[in-house]
């Protein structure tokens, strides 16, 4: 799980990608991703992504 | 050769120094709480458990400028209790705990369920807490442990050796680094279980409206689980 906690903002600017084998649970301040930055899915099944934080 | 020989015989041998809590019940460096009577040396493998003190309990690790070595770093508490060693911010030593036994494919930190191993390093250069070296230590947190970086010192001791073996896709990598600036942690090939992203210092849950202020940028390439 990827967790981000209250207050935080998580801004990955990555050349590579970054890879979720889980949940995601965003109780910071928002999970903002770079339209150039890939983010992958990469579980077998139901992967969730919850919590107040935008994404 | 020989340095390799030296190691495998310093891993052989070390001693293995085990929690009595007999002294101050905090201290690291207080060679009334472990067995023996004497402080763990830099020879000397460290396993916390509860076999003795059946409790929850915390260990610090020496304040100022001391540097602490040992060749293995084990904890594992009974379920239902907790283990936490700090190293506290008032360590200034580089590094300030460093755990290994210079040989390849070993842990060299193990954290069972119910472990937390805390660095909070204060010091001014390298890492605070850190494996003997990077290419041969590794470092596994076992589902239900957890690992917090809560230093503004670099992650580079640990988080590039994280084991993934079974058993580790739950395992906990906090960072809680102190400040609220933005902070940057290399990504590249790491590999985390939980991946947890705090700032205790930062604005609180309600303080959305300045989200700069605490904030974690190129962080975190992978996480598991």
């Amino acid at each position: 799980m990827l967790r981000i906690n209250g207050g935080v903002t998580y801004a990955p600017a990555m050349t590579g990608a970054i890879n979720l084998f889980g949940n995601v649970l965003d109780l910071g301040a928002g999970f903002t991703v770079l339209a150039s930055q890939p983010v992958a899915f990469k579980a077998a099944g139901t992967q969730v992504v919850s919590g107040p934080g935008g994404m | 050769m020989l340095a390799g020989l030296a190691a495998t015989a310093t891993a052989a041998f070390a001693a293995t120094k085990t929690w009595t809590g007999g002294g101050d019940g905090i201290s690291w460096n207080d060679g009334a709480n472990w067995s023996g009577g004497t402080a763990p040396g830099s020879g000397d493998q460290v396993l916390l458990e509860n076999s003795v003190v059946g409790t929850s309990y915390q260990v610090d690790l020496p304040s100022g400028s001391t540097s602490t070595q040992v060749v293995r770093l084990s904890i594992a508490p009974t379920p239902g209790r907790t283990i936490t060693v700090t190293l506290p911010s008032g360590n200034t030593a580089d590094p300030g705990l460093r755990v290994g036994d210079g040989l390849a494919a070993t842990d060299d930190i193990i954290l069972n369920a119910g472990a937390v191993l805390i660095n909070a390093s204060g010091s001014a250069t390298g890492n605070g807490i850190e494996t003997n070296t990077t290419g041969n230590g590794t470092v596994r947190i076992n589902n239900g442990a957890r690992y917090v970086h809560a230093s503004t010192r670099s992650p580079n001791g640990v988080a590039p050796v994280l084991s993934t073996v079974a058993g580790t896709e739950n395992g906990e990598f906090e960072y809680d680094i102190p400040g609220t600036g933005v902070v940057n942690v290399a990504a590249s090939g790491r590999t985390y279980g939980n991946l947890t992203l705090t700032r205790s210092a930062g604005p609180r849950p309600t303080d959305r409206s300045a989200p700069a202020r605490s904030r974690f940028a190129a962080c975190c390439a992978s996480t598991a689980a």
